[in-house]
């Protein structure tokens, strides 16, 4: 419990943070370290394996191409000020913030019969292979198409 | 419940450990080695210029982001790697087939960006 | 669902044909080096055809891929309809490509491939390969987008785009996990089991789920308040992509909502009518008074999607086997007059640089095919009689009326007539507004006049001759309300 609200403290304020920052690197920084701090709100729901895979791909690969995309920006030190739509987008995420908050207290969840902790890794490749594997196969397809993509848009020519 | 908190507790264990190991390596080393303060100490050594009044950022070349974009196309892989590695032994021949289909496809995508030439540093 | 999966792979057979033709036309690009790449939308086109053909051989067979997506007759119908659609902007793609776009492997490539996210959008039975497929689409269509990399306009349509299309997608992501949460299962059928019973236990997630759902979906098809990419999108896209995007992109999505909302929503009709007749009403009004004030072609054909979208979202609201076969056939019309309007715009634009309304004067003079064959798409896309776009409209207009959404009809027909003025203001610079001195008739590429011709045939046909279609269109909804 103790785990779980100090992780969720974390997340919560560095994703805060990532909007308050005017420097767009720290805005960065903070929100790795939003995605650590939700990585191991995973393992709290003993999620083992999606909380790897959060830490890998999220607070790796992506954040390394962000700060690539940051770096790469002519100017990116120049702060990101404030505009017209400041006050509506906060009265907005209030509201969004509310409904969200109150289905998740109101709503009687069906719960997972797991007790224990054990590792899911088994389970997600079993159901990567046999029942689901047609989205398994297509996720390549659009890795491929990623890939194309990136060398079209992205290469000097 | 009990098991649980036992593990946490080698955790929470290790972490102090850590923690106060770092910290004693930093705070010892800041006071017994020597140290001196001078403003002739933040210049730039010897000859070379002083930096320009406002920091400077050098700006990456490009090229360096495709090479992040593909290196997140593979860390995905990965990522459907680790559990079809630790299952395939239980669910047989249809697994191996399924995952080698899946790298093939990334596969062939490889193949079509060294051809492009996009792994090439020119 | 049943412990023993049907794993027969060969159902797939079709996809596996177009994954291949991707990958023939990437190779051929990149690994034979005399090959003329003039050639390539062709070997697309003639590669679509045979897998269209191919594909055939499924009519009128019902199966399932591990129950997660159906090969019925409602899949053998989009698979060939976004075939062709796919062939027919392949073809058209031809010139414009040469000239103006470099990398065109990668764009045939693309658009192949965007094609299997298309169809197994129409497939799938199961959330998660409908929403991969969904991404498998958007992917290829982000990239597409912003082909024109050169040019400013297409990198800030491509990036709007991609940045929308990506917060759509979470949102979706999260209905999507708020309808597990709630159901237990992502399978369609499993999902209207769960909603069968009282759903009192998780009224809230459920409805939070659906508007989630509903919005990400409605980014896709470009529905008010979701629509704001739409218009920097369709400007900045080089204008073949433009039509791809009004066409397959929008189709597909319908494919998927229908599917969907038949499959696994019927249960909980009461939580998500309302507001999807409230998304068809504003779309239909937002779209169509905004389309008025445009003055280049792609934006204001792209309101007038928009207004589109809003007649298509009234059939899901009044969901019903009529109204479904009436949105079936109202696509296929819809689909094949703006294509052939774009066939004519991209014609017109590669032989004159003019994609501005005002730019359209003289073209009665100097291409007279072209003028003729576009007047008629855009009446047909306004629903004079005659025209595909009357009798499709009719049919759906009247089918949602019989069930009960009498007031989104009349907004509907009043929202024609409003298109009718904008449609009109084009039509008047084609054949009133004389050509400059010194304009000369210009000579129109056989194919494209080909293409034309065709494709106004098509306009005619439906109109004229619906009996056929209607049958096709009810025997692939047929199973959706078995």
């Amino acid at each position: 419990m103790i785990a779980f609200w100090t992780l969720a403290a974390l997340a919560v304020t560095s994703a805060a943070m990532i909007i308050v920052v005017r420097n767009l690197l720290h805005a960065v920084l903070f929100l790795i370290l939003s995605f650590v701090g939700i990585a191991g709100l995973y393992i709290t729901m003993s999620a083992d394996f999606v909380a790897v895979a959060q830490v890998l791909i999220y607070a790796g690969a992506i954040s390394v191409l962000m700060i690539f995309a940051v770096m790469l920006t002519p100017r990116s030190d120049r702060d990101n000020a404030g505009n017209m739509l400041q006050a509506p987008a906060l009265v907005l995420s209030g509201l969004v913030i509310t409904a969200v908050s109150m289905v998740a207290v109101e709503t009687d969840w069906r719960l997972a019969d797991r007790v224990a902790f054990e590792s899911t890794a088994t389970e997600i490749g079993d159901a990567l292979v046999s029942p689901f594997v047609l989205p398994f196969e297509i996720a390549s397809v659009v890795l491929v198409v990623a890939m194309i993509g990136a060398i079209v848009l992205v290469r000097e020519d | 419940m009990q098991a649980l908190l036992d593990n946490y507790v080698a955790v929470l264990l290790a972490a102090v450990v850590g923690f106060t190991l770092v910290g004693t390596a930093v705070i010892v080393s800041r006071l017994v080695a020597p140290y001196s303060t001078s403003n002739q100490k933040d210049i730039s050594y010897e000859c070379g210029m002083l930096p320009a009044a406002e920091p400077v950022r050098s700006q990456l070349h490009f090229r360096y982001y495709l090479f992040a974009i593909l290196f997140l196309i593979f860390d995905v892989e990965a990522v459907f790697l680790f559990p079809w590695a630790v299952t395939f032994l239980n669910v047989g021949k249809a697994a191996f087939y399924e995952m080698v289909l899946f790298i093939a496809i990334l596969g062939a995508g490889l193949a079509y960006a060294w051809k492009k030439g996009v792994l090439q540093w020119k | 669902m049943s412990s023993e999966l049907n794993l027969d792979y060969s159902l797939l057979t079709p996809e596996f044909c177009l994954a291949g033709l991707a990958a023939l036309i990437l190779a051929l690009d990149l690994f034979v080096d005399d090959f003329r790449k003039s050639w390539l939308p062709y070997v697309a086109a003639a590669g679509l055809a045979a897998v269209l053909a191919l594909s055939l051989g499924w009519v009128n067979k019902e199966s399932d891929f591990a129950g997660l997506l159906s090969v019925d007759n409602y899949t053998t119908f989009f698979r060939v309809f976004f075939m062709a659609t796919a062939a027919v902007v392949a073809l058209v793609s031809a010139q414009f490509v040469q000239d103006k776009l470099r990398h065109p492997g990668e764009y045939y490539a693309l658009l192949v491939l965007s094609t299997i996210g298309a169809i197994y959008m129409a497939a799938s039975r199961e959330l998660l390969t409908a929403y991969i497929s969904l991404e498998l689409l958007s992917f290829c269509l982000f990239v597409l987008v912003s082909y024109a990399k050169h040019e400013r306009r297409s990198n800030e349509g491509g990036l709007k785009y991609m940045l929308l299309g990506a917060f759509a997608s979470a949102i979706l992501l999260y209905g999507i996990s708020m309808i597990y949460g709630t159901s237990g299962s992502t399978f369609y059928a499993d999902i209207a089991a769960a909603y069968a019973g009282d759903t009192s236990a998780f009224d809230l997630a459920l409805l939070l789920g659906l508007v989630m759902v509903l919005a990400g979906l409605g980014f896709k098809v470009a529905a008010v308040p979701f629509h704001m990419w739409t218009p920097d999108a369709y400007e900045g896209a080089p204008l073949p992509i433009t039509a791809y995007l009004s066409a397959t992109s929008k189709v597909a999505g319908f494919a998927l909502l229908l599917r969907l909302f038949s499959g696994a929503f019927m249960p909980v009709l009461d939580d998500w009518q309302w507001i999807v007749a409230a998304l068809a009403a504003m779309t239909m009004v937002l779209g169509n008074l905004v389309a008025l004030q445009q003055h280049n072609i792609k934006r204001l054909l792209a309101y007038s999607s928009i207004g589109q979208v809003g007649y298509m979202l009234m059939a899901i609201a009044a969901l019903s086997a009529a109204t479904s076969s009436a949105l079936l056939l109202h696509m296929t019309g819809y689909v094949i007059t703006n294509l052939a309007a774009f066939t004519c715009i991209i014609a017109w634009y590669n032989l004159t640089g003019r994609d501005e309304i005002s730019g359209f004067r003289g073209m009665a003079e100097r291409t007279p095919l072209l003028a003729a064959a576009l007047t008629a798409a855009l009446f047909s896309l306004s629903g004079m009689p005659l025209f595909a776009g009357f009798f499709t409209k009719f049919m759906l207009f009247q089918a949602v009326a019989d069930e009960g959404f009498l007031w989104l009809t009349v907004i509907a027909v009043v929202m024609s007539f409003v298109s009718l003025y904008y449609y009109l203001l084009v039509i008047r610079e084609i054949y009133v507004s004389k050509p400059e001195e010194g304009e000369e008739r210009l000579p129109v590429p056989a194919l494209i006049s080909g293409l034309t011709v065709a494709l106004t045939i098509g306009v005619f046909y439906v109109g004229i001759f619906p009996r056929h279609l209607l049958d096709v269109a009810e025997e692939a909804t047929k199973l959706l309300f078995a």
